[in-house]
């Protein structure tokens, strides 16, 4: 983790389908709890997990994703 | 006035109903169970406790079988995560310049055939389907489609292929719809698939000797798997032409049938309605008149998921024992009167909040084409709009209205929600 936190990450709820896909591929940031829907344990996550937020984000089966570039 | 059309589901209950149906699929008597509430489809499409045991199981395993759609668990996660290139905003914003091309052509067809009386007419089950498969072909990666006889002969195909498919709905000879459908399929290779995989083999290969950069290189189905066989090296080779056939077949009845039925809605809405003429223009608009419209008319009237293990439904308490079928009755399950009142079955564009239910499916198997389909609410700048949207927002703009000469008739050899004949009028061409 850095200091400078490069994105800024949210999931809709209302379009969370709980698949625990984004877990899969970025499980310190995202955490779904039983039943769902995903929650966002690290909302401004470190620089080097663009890549990583990119695949869930695409992945999302629900399109529920958001991840933004954050203002510094 | 135009005339309206009952855009109701009459009959599809069938196919539930009729044990000989159920068989097909291997559901062994008296060992499936119907859902219709939102809360009980909703956990089912969810949990972790059921698989996928429709679509590329049973009578259509043949032709979808260890396609996306018939996968569940790691096998669904490494393919849809390996996929979702393919429907990326860059991605989807190329298929709506393919779709608005592919428009402008088809318009002007209709308009070069325009009746004696000075009417433009045409017959929307034939004009949308051969529009929208210039998107999935651009999404698969065929190419040669310019030459509008080798594009009719793939629509042709296709809706065979599709048939065979979906014999799981079928109201005729299931064997027959495979055995067509199988045809079709070696058609299908021969004259589109194989050209395809060996023009982009040839590109890879050029690629990976350093001769030609990343860049080049096409961002499609085809190149994709052609660049991944590790994953799908552990089934037969002919998962590569499933997984086209996949795409090609969720691409064409479907989503165009619900594009008509989307007209046909916001037409009725709008003669009750005058006053919101005006926002006719607004993508905003349609997206939500779409939304309202998916809920109600869906493409299949269930969906089939099978039990890994005994299963106590938390919604309910009911329980559900494992190898036991469940049908997902979504299209009941999206009116549910303890979720959109006991107005639920009414399309009303002033409810709120406004939703497509189950219309997209629902879990792991959420439909990747939801985005292409109706893009993101509220879409501002370039963001994609969704191809249904641009199509309503394209056929309004064009003056459409049902031929009051000729009403649209459905499918009656499958319970898929599918139109055979939908005639209307372009009034402004």
């Amino acid at each position: 983790m850095t200091d400078s936190p490069a994105q800024s990450v949210r999931v809709d709820a209302g379009l969370c389908q709980s698949t625990g896909y984004c877990a899969r591929i970025a499980p310190t940031v995202f955490h779904v709890p039983e039943g769902g829907p995903a929650e966002v344990i690290d909302d401004h996550p470190a620089a080097e997990l663009a890549d990583a937020l990119r695949e869930a984000e695409d992945a999302c089966p629900a399109a529920a994703i958001r991840v933004t570039a954050a203002a510094r | 006035m135009p005339a309206k059309i009952d855009t109701s589901d009459p009959g599809l209950r069938r196919a539930i109903e009729e044990p000989a149906l159920q068989s097909s699929w291997g559901v062994p008597p008296g060992r499936m169970t119907k859902l219709t509430s939102f809360a009980e489809v909703d956990e089912v499409f969810k949990s972790k406790d059921f698989a996928q045991a429709g679509n590329g199981h049973g009578d259509s395993a043949v032709i979808y079988g260890h396609s996306l759609i018939s996968l569940s668990g790691d096998d669904h996660f490494e393919r849809r995560k390996l996929e979702s290139v393919l429907f990326r905003k860059e991605s989807l914003l190329k298929y709506e310049g393919v779709l608005e091309a592919s428009l402008d052509r088809a318009l002007e067809r209709a308009v070069a055939d325009r009746s004696a009386d000075g009417v433009v007419r045409a017959d929307l089950v034939k004009l949308l389907p051969s529009v929208v498969l210039r998107v999935s072909t651009t999404l698969i990666g065929l190419d040669d489609l310019e030459d509008r006889a080798r594009l009719d002969t793939l629509q042709g195909l296709v809706r065979k292929i599709g048939d065979g498919a979906g014999a799981l709905y079928s109201l005729t000879d299931h064997a027959e719809n495979i055995r067509e459908g199988r045809e079709a399929r070696e058609q299908f290779i021969t004259e589109y698939f194989a050209p395809a995989w060996e023009r982009r083999a040839a590109l890879v290969a050029a690629h990976d000797r350093g001769e030609l950069p990343e860049s080049e290189l096409p961002v499609d189905l085809v190149t994709l798997m052609i660049r991944n066989k590790d994953h799908f090296k552990k089934w037969d080779e002919v998962v590569y032409v499933t997984e086209a056939i996949l795409y090609i077949v969720a691409s064409s009845g479907n989503p165009t049938s619900r594009a008509m039925d989307a007209m046909a809605n916001l037409q009725g809405w709008l003669e009750d309605h005058p006053e919101d003429w005006s926002q006719v223009e607004d993508p905003e608009f349609l997206r939500q008149a779409l939304t309202e419209s998916l809920r109600l008319k869906m493409g299949v009237p269930f969906q089939v998921r099978r039990a890994l293990r005994d299963t106590v439904l938390k919604s309910t308490g009911r329980r559900i024992a494992e190898g036991d079928f469940v049908a997902l009755e979504h299209g009941l399950a999206s009116r549910d009167p303890e979720v959109y009142g006991s107005d639920g079955a009414v399309y009303d564009l002033h409810r709120k909040p406004m939703s497509f239910g189950f219309a997209f499916g629902g879990g792991p198997h959420t439909c990747n084409g939801k985005g292409l389909s109706i893009g993101e609410p509220n879409a501002r700048g370039d963001a994609p709009l969704g191809i249904l949207v641009r199509i309503i927002g394209r056929l309004f703009a064009a003056g459409v209205k049902l031929d009051p000469a000729a009403a649209p008739r459905r499918r009656s050899d499958t319970i898929r929600n599918e139109w055979d004949t939908f005639p209307v009028l372009l009034e402004k061409l």
